[in-house]
């Protein structure tokens, strides 16, 4: 879903897949980009290069998945976005088209908070929960280049628990400093962040030529996508929620790192490292593959309302408000939840300055992640978050039975003021433990970890 | 005061569209002026039933059973929950209005005349949301397996020149942002060395364009207009995706990444 693709390109027309493709920028079947001096609409065929870019024919490079096809959505070249081309883009052929790649969502200024509106929402879970023949459309989604002082817990698509957010990864480990990072974050990939451009992502450019210059977590989404399609490839009956949790226990922490030293990995309660800035790692194709071969599909998902506080807490200027909600999941109910996934904290929120506010959610378990960073552009006095999902992904696999800590608190000296006016938190997530049938290849790998923690978890 | 503003607006409203009598909002400026009111009187006059709330309040929809959140109020269930205040507001829901607006009025409506002396006769003018602006149309080569009965370019070059040169026969908006310079409606020859490598001259790619629309203009750009056979019916050119209201949403991630 870009601004179209350049499928006549010798390098893509052979993977090309008509059929799925459509223009609602000009209402046609065929997405061929918009010709601009700058040759400014070259991002979805730079995408599609990415994932899609045949192999051995001495053109371009090779892409992710070079046995998959690719289909074009042109959507972005229009003067402005509407919720109509949102909601058809994301729900355009859903039996065709199998992995949806965006790059794109609300301004990056650092004090935006948004995300997709009635249609867009009702399309994408809609994709979730009747696409692909019932298994679920799987969406990914770059976290965004807003840089440090963005968090993608404020764009709404990232942040869903039906998209897939990628941040990136750069030559050295570190994460790229136009990162964007949330607690929403599932995995990374590679982008470039070096400070010479030709070291960024080799693929296909407009009218047939190639480039070494593609960047940004735009660069890195498509990369996932590409690796969703090889473990698709290799197991095709993966529901949308396989690919998460293929993709929880697959992604590896390496050698990367927080050069600034803000961020440090740590395990949380069933043993899975994560990290604010890279989600569970980096992913690893191989890995994935091998694993989605022998995986067995998730036990069903609930939704549990574990609790809600809705009387008026005043944030304090220089000290933290916390509050706590006890939660037995939903025990003895029909949307009971033991083995986590998402976790949406839905806050009410308002504030002298909506920027200066950090919010920190702790699980039972002790796993605290940061689900709203500072964002020094955000000088908001008046709309604060309305009913607003904050979603964290690093309590996977956890219990969420116990006490739940939220921590709000301004990160500034200038002296602020806010209410925290409602707090629900929404649990989601199997009853049934998840990874039971499957086979322990290698007693070290994160499945054998979790596994472990869990088989512990119901003997006692 | 804001309150007062707003029912003054909300009244220029229902004496507009006074045809269905009890009707008075349509549910958005009933969503505005409620969201508004809520602000001003801290939602303490109206009960709302657990998980209704949200008027105004744009909320995201957490599972599919809670999409009805996004309706609009059914004023009509809240009856016993309504406690009576010392000045109650006054609601009415209005079905939902769809479909482009058309209006007219002003001076642009009728027979009038203008200047003090009168010696200028009006304009009729009608304003509408139907068509919003679009930039020009690519073109659309056939992909493998596809041919030109199939509504898509045969006969197509893969080169910016081809693109540009295609675009430029449109008579369509000229994107200032991303585009070197913006000609003032006539086609001009900046480039005559690009041009020559061109498999096409103008005119012939003129009526090259004419005729691929001729081919199957149900598959053919529907707003794609061909500057010297300026003969389609305005309707023909209407996208219907592009109507609608304008989120400030679209960002392309990588494009503002500076090294």
């Amino acid at each position: 879903m870009d601004d179209g693709v350049d499928y006549m390109h010798p390098d893509l027309k052979f993977n090309y897949n008509a059929e799925a493709s459509y223009d609602f920028s000009s209402n046609d079947p065929y997405p061929y980009p918009r010709y601009t001096d700058d040759w400014f609409n070259s991002h979805g065929t730079r995408c599609a290069g990415e994932v899609a870019a045949a192999r051995d024919n001495g053109i371009c490079g090779v892409g992710v998945a070079y046995d998959s096809k690719i289909a074009g959505i042109r959507m972005l070249d229009q003067p402005y976005m509407t919720d109509l081309i949102e909601a058809n883009s994301m729900g355009h052929e859903p039996n065709l088209i199998d992995i949806y790649s965006a790059s794109w969502g609300p301004t990056d200024d650092g004090k935006t908070v948004d995300g997709p509106r009635n249609a867009t929402m009702r399309a994408i879970v809609r994709g979730v929960n009747e696409g692909r023949g019932g298994l679920g459309n799987i969406y990914v989604w770059a976290s965004g280049d807003g840089g440090e002082d963005d968090d993608c817990n404020c764009d709404g698509y990232a942040a869903s628990m039906w998209t897939i957010s990628i941040n990136s990864a750069i030559n050295d480990g570190q994460n790229a400093h136009y990162d964007e990072s949330c607690s929403s974050t599932l995995a990374s990939t590679f982008s470039n962040g070096a400070k010479d451009p030709n070291t960024g992502v080799a693929t296909t450019d407009l009218y047939g030529k190639c480039t070494t210059t593609h960047s940004g977590t735009s660069a890195a989404a498509p990369e996932a996508a590409g690796v969703f399609a090889l473990a698709l490839e290799a197991n095709n009956k993966l529901t949308w929620r396989d690919i998460q949790h293929l993709t929880v226990l697959t992604s590896k922490r390496n050698s990367l790192f927080d050069a600034k030293g803000r961020f440090h990995w740590t395990m949380n309660g069933v043993g899975l490292e994560f990290n604010h800035l890279f989600g569970f790692g980096v992913l690893d194709a191989g890995a994935m593959v091998a694993l989605s071969k022998q995986w067995k599909s998730v036990p069903p998902r609930y939704h549990c309302e574990a609790g809600t506080i809705s009387e008026l807490h005043q944030i304090p200027s220089h000290k933290s408000l916390i509050l706590k909600i006890d939660t037995n999941a939903c025990q003895g109910d029909s949307t009971e939840v033991k083995y986590l996934e998402h976790v949406q904290a839905v806050l009410t929120v308002n504030s002298t300055r909506r920027g200066d506010l950090e919010l920190f959610l702790t699980s039972p378990m002790g796993t605290r992640s940061m689900i709203l960073s500072k964002r020094i552009n955000d000088d908001d006095g008046r709309d604060g978050f309305t009913k607003w999902p904050f979603m964290t992904t690093h309590t996977w696999g956890e219990y969420p039975q116990g006490t739940w800590l939220l921590e709000a608190k301004f990160n500034t000296d200038n002296p602020q003021s806010g209410f925290v006016k409602e707090w629900s938190l929404m649990l989601h997530g199997s009853k049934e433990p998840p990874y039971t049938d499957l086979n322990v290849l290698d007693p070290h790998s994160k499945l054998a970890i979790v596994k472990k923690a869990h088989e512990g978890r119901m003997q006692m | 005061m804001k309150c007062a503003l707003i029912f003054v607006l909300a009244f220029a409203i229902g004496t507009y569209g006074y045809t269905t009598k009890e009707h008075y909002f349509t549910s958005d400026l009933l969503r505005d002026v409620m969201s508004r009111m809520s602000k001003d009187f801290d939602n303490s006059y109206l009960d709302f039933p657990e998980g209704r709330l949200p008027l105004g309040s744009r909320s995201l929809a957490k599972e599919l059973e809670e999409e009805e959140q996004l309706y609009p109020l059914d004023y009509d269930t809240l009856e016993p929950n309504l406690h009576p205040s010392l000045r109650d507001q006054e609601f009415l829901q209005h079905s939902s209005l769809w479909g482009n607006q058309y209006v007219s009025g002003g001076a642009g409506e009728g027979k009038q005349r203008l200047k003090p002396e009168g010696t200028y006769k009006n304009r009729q003018e009608i304003k509408t949301d139907a068509t919003l602006p679009a930039y020009c149309n690519p073109p659309n080569p056939c992909p493998i397996g596809y041919s030109a009965e199939n509504g898509c370019l045969e006969k197509f070059e893969n080169t910016a020149t081809f693109s540009r040169k295609y675009q430029a026969a449109q008579d369509c908006m000229c994107d200032s942002e991303h585009m070197f310079d913006c000609p003032s409606g006539v086609m001009q020859d900046t480039n005559d060395a690009l041009d020559a490598m061109d498999a096409l001259n103008e005119l012939e790619f003129n009526r090259f364009l004419q005729h691929s629309i001729q081919v199957d203009p149900s598959l053919q750009h529907k707003n794609l207009v061909a500057k010297k056979f300026n003969n389609f019916k305005k309707s023909e050119r209407i996208n219907p995706f592009l109507t609608g209201e304008r989120l400030p949403v679209a960002a392309k991630k990588g494009n503002n990444v500076y090294y």
